[in-house]
């Protein structure tokens, strides 16, 4: 789709104007908005592969409602932009469609891999971005020093049905025992 | 910045192959590819919307954002896919910084719109990071468990025992729980 470049002034927060779509279901503070900012002045080569997505709000108007990018365009306001890059829907988008859009680019499968990010993405600045790394006591990326940490260690893992079933049931009563053996772990 | 249909075939996973640039740190399961592939059916607007982004290296290309999304329609059996392929002389900070941009997320969801306005929406399958609501019981009927999506499973491990698991599962998969799955040959 043609990117094409709109001033802030003509783009709306999607308050629920659209007749059947419910407003942004997104909420955000001032530090988000602080952060994002900054994250656009950075790689505004992402802004551009990542427009806002905007749906005119009727034939006469000059005026768009935001159905992705809702806080892109806080941002941008923040920094003064004067246009932002935006892919406009036709106005006829039907609003299940749009519903969808709205949800699903907020929302994200998979998981980060705490390990791959400790050891090979260090100059990423994490808290700028919201990303936060689970309790450090599971985190496998790092050997741990017997010395220093003598009590033991709980790997707690998740795992999704039917995986989690199955495993409880091969793995037994004893599930460390089970992976130890599994791995070949030889007892000192 | 290009936007051009690239033959499947053609496109390989981030798995590290560009110098400078680590491999993709996401990783995920079978379930949750299945969930994004019948996401990709209903919504296979969203990928032109905001498609994958790749570079060319060594005459294919390499994802840079979207290494999911390509496992899920390679799987489809997609023949070739809209790209968005970035400049050669892209500065490979730029790369890096798009790599986990783009799967990052600042703001969260306001779970009260969603559950007041939103209604009907299938959360986990659309990958919408919330609880889910609570089925409702039939009236009478008291014995109706509820439905649990994830099972936990805690080994508790000597400081020793911990760095040879966690050495050893790294070698398998990525992820402690893949490799698990893998191992016991799930």
């Amino acid at each position: 789709m043609e990117i094409t470049r709109l001033p802030l002034s003509r783009l709306e927060p999607n308050k629920g104007q659209i007749e059947g779509l419910p407003q942004n279901p997104r909420t955000w503070t001032q530090t988000d908005i602080d952060k994002l900012a900054a994250s656009l002045i950075e790689t505004p080569e992402l802004f551009e592969a990542r427009p806002i997505i905007v749906v005119p709000t009727s034939n006469e108007s000059n005026k768009y409602v935001i159905l992705g990018g809702n806080l892109r365009y806080a941002a941008s306001k923040k920094n003064d932009a004067r246009n932002v890059p935006c892919y406009v829907l036709p106005l006829n988008t039907p609003i299940e469609k749009m519903k969808e859009i709205v949800l699903k680019d907020n929302s994200s499968f998979g998981d980060w891999n705490e390990m791959l990010l400790a050891e090979d993405w260090k100059d990423i600045n994490f808290e700028q971005l919201n990303i936060y790394f689970s309790d450090k006591n599971f985190d496998t990326s790092k050997e741990i020093d017997p010395n220093e940490f003598s009590q033991d260690i709980t790997l707690r893992l998740k795992f999704h049905e039917p995986y989690g079933s199955i495993l409880k049931a091969v793995m037994g009563e004893d599930p460390k025992q089970s992976l130890l053996q599994a791995l070949s772990y030889e007892t000192k | 910045m290009k936007q051009n249909d690239i033959k499947l075939a053609l496109i390989d996973a981030n798995e590290g192959q560009i110098e400078g640039l680590p491999q993709n740190p996401r990783t995920w399961t079978i379930r949750e590819l299945a969930k994004l592939k019948a996401s990709i059916s209903e919504t296979p607007e969203l990928l032109t919307l905001r498609p994958i982004i790749v570079i060319k290296h060594k005459g294919r290309y390499v994802a840079i954002a979207g290494n999911m999304r390509l496992a899920a329609i390679k799987e489809m059996g997609w023949q070739s896919v809209n790209c968005i392929i970035m400049p050669s002389s892209t500065p490979l900070p730029t790369l890096r910084n798009m790599v986990i941009k783009d799967n990052s997320r600042l703001g969260s969801w306001d779970e009260d719109l969603l559950k007041n306005e939103w209604d009907d929406i299938p959360y986990s399958d659309w990958g919408i990071d919330v609880a889910e609501p609570e089925p409702e019981v039939p009236p009478g009927d008291g014995s109706a468990t509820p439905i649990n999506d994830t099972v936990t499973i805690e080994i508790i491990l000597t400081p020793d025992e911990f760095n040879f698991v966690s050495t050893a599962l790294r070698k398998i998969a990525p992820s402690p729980e893949d490799a698990i799955i893998k191992l016991y040959d799930l």
